[in-house]
């Protein structure tokens, strides 16, 4: 048996396979103390599974704080993690990921032998990733799932020009100040990050299928809002937030 | 264009307005990071070096000097006068921030580092300063440190076509020759210009051994101790230099060990002490830096100045050919040349990936990667683009993107 935990910005997660199933899975937000919250979910799931921590035969630390968890035996990146979980849920073919995470967005092309051929992700600013969408729907009042339900029902979605969680931020505001529903900001908000996700899109091979994990993949109609900008279909991979560290269970 | 008086009438007011006044940026305990690094004991002259100019923030000489960026400003007509040249490109952030005074906004760090520098009065003995109009905020920068330093303006124009252009270049350089020996009252000849550019090309011949052995081994001259040479060449005294760098040559040769790290050809922005935050990030995901293409130290020294005719115009022509047609800078080489370049590289030298590293806010480097990233990625070439600038915070953030390239490029290899 073996354990894959990602150690994210926002959340982190673990997952403990026999073979290539899935026996526990225990996610929880990382907090200040990363590394304790990461010990904590592993324990979390080797109760949930019944098993012993001397029953694992290896640990694989991805994500953002993969470095800081010593129990490790190996480290992958999350790039390479959620190309071999993409990979091999895609029942092993050639696959673009889309993989919108606290706090970055990736895409990655995975070829036919399950590699990564090529990868994009944003660079520092937070534009278009999940911690854009965080700091918007607190400005609506909600989360980032709330943000997700209101924008279902919209009826104009309003242009928003800027990903720039800081001019955003603003436009937002004075949108609500001059009593726009909350409903066409919210579906405007998840139309400029599916805009700038399809722009990542484009830079990859078109006749491969797409697929969608990380946590953004579980915000109500971002991937809607993705196929209809780039006019191409979008899976959703099972248990989207878990993929990460299923790949690198899986590493 | 010979020398421009800018912003003359304004001095006073705008360097009244400047609050952060001598500015003091302390770059020595990252040195002694870099120095603990070396293997090789004679790269101690170069960390000396710097950290003898660093200390002294000015440059003590008995030559007046002549500073100057890009490699378009010839080096060799400087030295011909019998001054000493500083390169001051300049990627500091303690200046940058004092240089927000000068340049606020959306400008891009190196031209802020430079305001910060002049007005932080860290060139106070530099005699002139040469700024070539090579991107628009040089040329822009040309007048705005022009209250406190007198400025040469030399601008070539921004096609590098030997054919179309050398008539116009030569009388460019010719003008900055007759200007600077009329300015510093000196008399050379076809005699001077000739042994500075035997100063330039010994300086090259050694750049080659040293740019070969690290292609072949990359870690017999660790990439932190190739650009601190790098970065000394800036301002120390060539002939010094020469002789220091032929000692570190000698000592790597003992060096060589075959290493299994992908190999990387790292292209784009100059990396320029004390930013060297990105080649940090590269070794620390276990990629070698095997070459570059970059302006300050590839673009710089690898050609040599080839003088067919040696009277003073064909030494003129020559260096005019090396210096400008044989530009790698954005702004003058174009895409199919850089592509061509970047393509030739990685297969002469057998290289895995190219990491295209751009300062954010640089537009002449921005434009040009995604149509370089597709040239590449026709011809499986992997590619990565990085921008970043010159804060610490995203050094985690790129730490898994160039992890991640780390891993494909193993996944590659199998
Ligand atoms: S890239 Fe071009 S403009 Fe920039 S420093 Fe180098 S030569 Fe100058
Ligand atoms: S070439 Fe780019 S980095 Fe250099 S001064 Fe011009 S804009 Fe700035």
């Amino acid at each position: 048996m073996k354990a894959g935990i990602d150690i994210g910005s926002v959340m982190t997660k673990c997952v403990i396979v026999e073979g290539n199933r899935v026996i526990a899975k225990t996610i929880s937000r990382s907090g200040p103390m990363p590394e304790k919250i990461a010990e904590n979910i592993l324990q979390q799931a080797l109760k949930n599974a019944g098993i012993e921590f001397s029953q694992l035969e290896k640990i694989v630390s991805t994500g953002y704080g993969r470095h800081i968890f010593s129990l490790n035996h190996k480290t992958v990146t999350e790039v390479s993690a959620a190309a071999k979980a993409s990979f091999y849920l895609s029942g092993e073919k050639p696959c673009l990921v889309i993989d919108v995470g606290g706090q970055d967005t990736k895409t990655i092309e995975v070829d036919r032998r399950g590699e990564v051929v090529d990868f994009l992700m944003n660079d520092k600013c937070a534009a278009g990733t999940g911690r854009f969408l965080e700091m918007m729907a607190t400005v609506l009042e909600t989360d980032i799932y709330g943000l997700g339900k209101l924008a279902l029902s919209a009826t104009k979605p309003v242009v928003i020009n800027s990903t720039c969680s800081v001019f955003a931020e603003s436009e937002v505001v004075s949108l609500l100040a001059h009593n726009e529903r909350k409903e066409n900001i919210a579906a405007g908000l998840l139309n400029a990050i599916a805009a700038r996700i399809a722009t990542m899109m484009s830079h990859f091979h078109k006749d491969v299928p797409v697929v969608f994990c990380g946590g953004g993949a579980n915000i109500p109609g971002l991937k809607e809002s993705i196929e209809k900008i780039s006019g191409r279909q979008i899976h959703i991979l099972e248990n989207p937030q878990f993929v990460v560290a299923f790949g690198a269970a899986i590493s | 264009m010979t020398q421009k008086k800018f912003l003359d009438n304004f001095r006073d007011e705008i360097q009244k307005g400047f609050v952060s006044d001598r500015i003091s940026p302390n770059n020595i305990a990252e040195l002694q990071k870099y120095k603990r690094k070396s293997e090789i004991p004679s790269m101690e002259n170069f960390y000396e070096a710097i950290e003898n100019f660093e200390n002294k923030k000015t440059f003590e000489l008995e030559k007046p000097s002549v500073g100057y960026f890009c490699n378009i400003v010839p080096e060799e007509i400087i030295l011909a006068c019998d001054l000493h040249p500083v390169r001051l490109c300049c990627e500091d952030q303690v200046c940058a921030q004092a240089g927000e005074e000068i340049a606020p906004g959306d400008i891009c760090c190196v031209i802020k580092s430079i305001c910060g520098k002049f007005y932080g009065r860290l060139y106070e003995n530099l005699n002139l300063v040469i700024i070539p109009g090579t991107c628009d905020p040089k040329t822009k920068l040309a007048e705005l440190i022009s209250p406190l330093k007198e400025i040469y303006f030399l601008d070539p124009g921004r096609d590098s076509d030997y054919l179309e252009n050398a008539a116009i270049w030569e009388s460019r350089y010719t003008e900055l020759f007759d200007f600077l020996k009329k300015r510093f009252h000196k008399n050379p000849g076809r005699t001077q210009l000739i042994s500075a550019c035997h100063k330039t090309n010994k300086r090259t011949e050694i750049f080659r051994k040293i740019y070969q052995l690290r292609t072949d081994y990359p870690d017999s001259i660790n990439v932190f101790d190739y650009y601190i040479m790098i970065y000394a060449s800036f301002f120390m005294e060539i002939e010094l230099w020469n002789d220091f760098a032929e000692k570190v040559y000698s000592q790597a040769l003992e060096k060589k060990k075959t290493q299994n790290k992908p190999r990387i050809l790292l292209v784009g922005t100059p990396v320029i002490f004390p930013n060297f935050k990105i080649i940090d990030v590269l070794e620390q995901s276990g990629l070698a830096m095997a070459t570059d293409i970059q302006c300050t130290s590839f673009g710089r020294f690898f050609n040599p100045v080839e003088i067919d005719e040696d009277t003073e115009s064909g030494i003129i022509r020559a260096l005019a050919l090396k210096n400008i047609a044989g530009s790698i800078c954005p702004c003058l080489l174009n895409l199919e040349k850089m592509a061509n370049l970047i393509i030739d590289t990685v297969n002469q030298y057998n290289l895995d990936g190219v990491i295209y590293y751009n300062l954010r806010l640089c537009q002449v480097f921005e434009i040009q990667t995604a149509i370089l990233r597709q040239i590449l990625k026709q011809r499986n070439i992997p590619f990565i683009s990085i921008k970043t600038d010159l804060g610490k915070e995203d050094t985690g953030q790129l730490k898994t993107r160039l992890e991640a390239f780390r891993e494909m490029l193993e996944s590659h290899r199998k």
